[in-house]
């Protein structure tokens, strides 16, 4: 770790408080170089400094070293070149114990789960599909309201329309799980923008849903398969131009938006042709013992349902056509369950593309991979557009 | 008289097309008094489809070099959208049946495409591996010298290396067969097309034609902006309004081209994109263009859309279309196309703003004045 060598040989020179506060001053924590990461923290009355991240495959909860005579704590890791890391520090002192966000990095996640700091390995880069650009136009969101009949409750869903979009004319159709959460952390409007301008991928039109109790409802609950395709659906059929095939409606989500999203589409098989799962949470019985079952017993009996459908769409043949892009962060404890799914997908020849990525389960992995993704399934004019 | 094609190598919607050619715009060189005192501009912006009409500014910017939109004493507008996409829309509207005459003949278009870009993907593929396995027998061969050693030793060959090299051309030539074969299949369905729908004898296609003919030949100058190129070339294509074009042309007529715009006025039309996922091969020939270019490929965008640093795949682009020149356009370069035959073309913008591709896999920036090509001694059927 080059950076921390650099601080190491200063205090070596000058083991004083000030030597840190000068480094400091001129390099930004955590330092990172070609060969990783190295984290930082500063109290000299903390006991014990560890960092609290969820990379699968690494100790979850990893003990700083500290710098004899000082106040600072420090972690190196190497980590891959495009990584991107969520965490927090857990700092033990007189007082207890307590969690937090990096007081030194002032990057944060902007997530739902809490907020966390992140770090990137020094060859991320934020990719330019998610900025807001001038020269873009923008699509129109409306705001649809509707009674469930089977949810017995109003819903509210959004609907994205394409800057270019006419009535006369008949677009594909994704409907997105989660949507709120995709408009605010992925920036799911934005990306669609400045994709659709680009013509890195065609037009369509974008069914924002959300569930007031995903945990249930997206949770292999037929209720809301039926909720999208006999309530949600027709009304969309009427309101918009849209094509009238499997081929061109797309279920989309992350975690358990993805998990009912593969529901949907299996117990649909003619109205749904698509799907774009993110880090979908499949759960399957060939790799459940090694991974979160083996550490939380308990939530095997939780996820019977969700192995009962995984198992069943896994022995499922399908005779209609159907095309699947799949994402999966490779810090994720899902990565077992997507790759899996793999050889299912394979072996019944489904259309289907899988990308990993050295990120874990957030939005921002997820907004990162979105453009992939939509190329895969909704390939655009890029070959014949020159502006 | 014979006028002259401008080709701008910038991209977007604004007016630097015009700022190149502000010179021509303002002195006409067209060999019609009346059409050349009125210093006519007509725009073709149907690539921005349903934004067509989105020029006001370029009218601004012809304004304010000199073309006002009417001219002291002229009762006609003298800057002119030739309203092509729209065109296109209203005789649809109007002619329900033909219309989908020819939406059929594209879908069929389309799956004539989808089968060449199939095979032409697998060939591509049996090419780079059949490549890959010959430079490892022999690295210090590129493919360009691989080719040129086959080319005159085809059969007569008696080592390892003569017989690589013979197969590696023979898997070229398929592909370029495979070109022709799409060329030759569009023409077929277009022929079919036209005989089923006998759409040069209905009235609105003739009378739209006329239309589009007058507004195209009262043009001191053409401007073509770029954008969605195949919506760009069918309806030139629809309209038959190549010919019109060259007869504009030979009356003395400028026209200025950029982008999507310039691509349609090729003999071949090329489409290209190195960085776009899922496409295993870099180009596709798309279909013949308006035929306005004779011997000329340009290639708009070249920095974001090819791959250099490879000889080997430069040398693929240049050797696999035939014709005169194949050149990387962008930002700044300019190229005019001119001469009795248009057999003349001279690079005008700043130093390495347009590049050749060489059959060598060689990127030579031309600098300013050079003259890519001159004389009549053009062989379409030999590389570049």
């Amino acid at each position: 770790m080059l950076r921390l060598a650099q601080l190491q040989d200063a205090l070596a020179e000058n083991p004083m408080e000030s030597t840190i506060e000068r480094f400091l001053a001129t390099h930004a924590a955590p330092l990172v170089d070609n060969e990783g990461v190295t984290f930082l923290y500063r109290d000299g009355s903390a006991k014990e400094v560890h960092l609290r991240h969820e990379i699968m495959g690494l100790e979850s909860r990893q003990e700083f070293l500290r710098v004899a005579g000082t106040s600072l704590h420090y972690l190196p890791m190497q980590v891959p070149p495009t990584a991107r890391i969520e965490y927090r520090l857990e700092v033990r002192d007189d007082t207890g114990t307590r969690t937090f966000v990096d007081p030194l990095n002032p990057i944060r996640s902007d997530c739902p789960y809490g907020e966390k700091s992140v770090v990137t390995a020094h060859g991320y880069t934020r990719p330019g599909f998610v900025r807001e650009r001038a020269d873009v136009r923008r699509g129109t969101i409306e705001t649809v309201r509707m009674l469930s009949a089977v949810f017995a409750e109003e819903r509210v869903l959004r609907v994205y329309l394409p800057a270019r979009y006419r009535s006369d004319r008949a677009y594909p159709l994704l409907i997105v799980h989660d949507g709120s959460d995709y408009l605010r952390y992925a920036k799911l409007a934005t990306v669609l923008d400045n994709l659709m301008h680009d013509r890195e991928i065609e037009d369509f039109v974008v069914a924002l849903t959300d569930s007031p109790r995903r945990l249930t409802e997206y949770k292999v609950d037929p209720r809301q398969g039926d909720f999208l395709t006999n309530e949600i659906l027709p009304l969309l059929q009427e309101r918009y131009a849209l094509r009238d095939d499997a081929a061109s409606r797309c279920l989309m989500g992350a975690s358990y938006g993805a998990l009912t999203s593969l529901h949907t589409f299996s117990r649909f098989p003619r109205t749904y042709g698509k799907v774009f799962s993110q880090s979908g949470s499949f759960i399957h019985a060939d790799v459940r013992r090694r991974t979160i079952h083996e550490v939380d017993p308990e939530r095997l009996e939780d996820d019977e349902p969700i192995l009962r459908f995984v198992s069943s769409f896994s022995r499922q043949a399908r005779s209609e056509p159907a095309k699947l892009y799949l994402s999966c962060g490779r810090f994720e404890s899902l990565i077992f369950f997507n790759r899996s799914l793999l050889d299912v997908l394979r072996r019944e020849g489904y259309e289907h593309h899988f990308r990993e990525s050295y990120d874990g389960h957030n939005w921002t992995c997820w907004r990162n991979g979105l453009k992939d993704g939509f190329r895969y399934l909704f390939p655009g004019d890029v070959l014949l557009y020159y502006p | 008289m014979t006028g002259a094609i401008i080709i701008d190598g910038g991209t977007g919607r604004d007016p630097g097309p015009l700022q190149v050619a502000r010179g021509r715009i303002l002195e006409p060189t067209h060999g019609d008094r009346s059409v050349r005192g009125s210093r006519k501009v007509v725009l073709i912006t149907a690539g921005w489809q349903a934004e067509e009409f989105a020029e006001s500014h370029l009218k601004e910017a012809l304004y304010r070099i000199g073309v006002p939109p009417r001219m002291p004493g002229n009762q006609h507008h003298n800057v002119q959208n030739l309203s092509l996409y729209w065109e296109f829309e209203k005789f649809c509207e109007k002619e329900p049946k033909l219309a989908t005459l020819y939406s059929d003949k594209q879908d069929d278009v389309k799956k004539t495409m989808e089968l060449y870009r199939r095979s032409n993907r697998m060939a591509l593929r049996q090419l780079k591996a059949q490549l890959a396995t010959v430079q490892s027998w022999f690295p210090e061969w590129s493919f360009a010298a691989l080719l040129d050693r086959a080319t005159p030793h085809r059969g007569r060959v008696d080592d390892a290396l003569g017989l690589a090299a013979e197969e590696l051309s023979l898997e070229f030539d398929r592909i370029r067969e495979q070109d022709q074969w799409l060329l030759d299949r569009l023409a077929r369905l277009d022929r079919a097309f036209l005989d089923a729908s006998k759409l040069r004898e209905n009235k609105t296609w003739l009378a739209k034609r006329r239309l589009l003919a007058r507004r195209i030949k009262s043009a001191a100058t053409l401007v073509f902006y770029g954008g969605h190129l195949a919506v760009l070339l069918n309806r030139l294509h629809f309209f038959d309004l190549g010919p019109i074009l060259r007869e504009s042309l030979a009356a003395g007529a400028t026209i200025v081209a950029r982008s999507a715009g310039a691509m349609a006025l090729g003999e071949r039309v090329v489409v290209y994109h190195d960085e776009y996922q899922d496409r295993h091969h870099t180009f596709e020939l798309f279909g013949r263009g308006v035929g306005m270019l004779p011997g000329l490929l340009v290639l708009p965008q070249h920095a974001e859309r090819i791959r250099k640093g490879s000889q080997d795949h430069l040398a693929f682009l240049a050797r696999r279309f035939p014709l005169r020149a194949c050149i990387g356009l962008d930002e700044g370069a300019v190229l005019v196309v001119d001469g009795g035959d248009l057999d003349r073309c001279i690079s005008l913008g700043p130093p390495d703003s347009a590049l050749r591709f060489t059959p060598e896999g060689d990127e030579r920036g031309l600098q300013p004045g050079e003259t890519v090509f001159a004389g009549a001694s053009r062989k379409v059927g030999g590389p570049c």
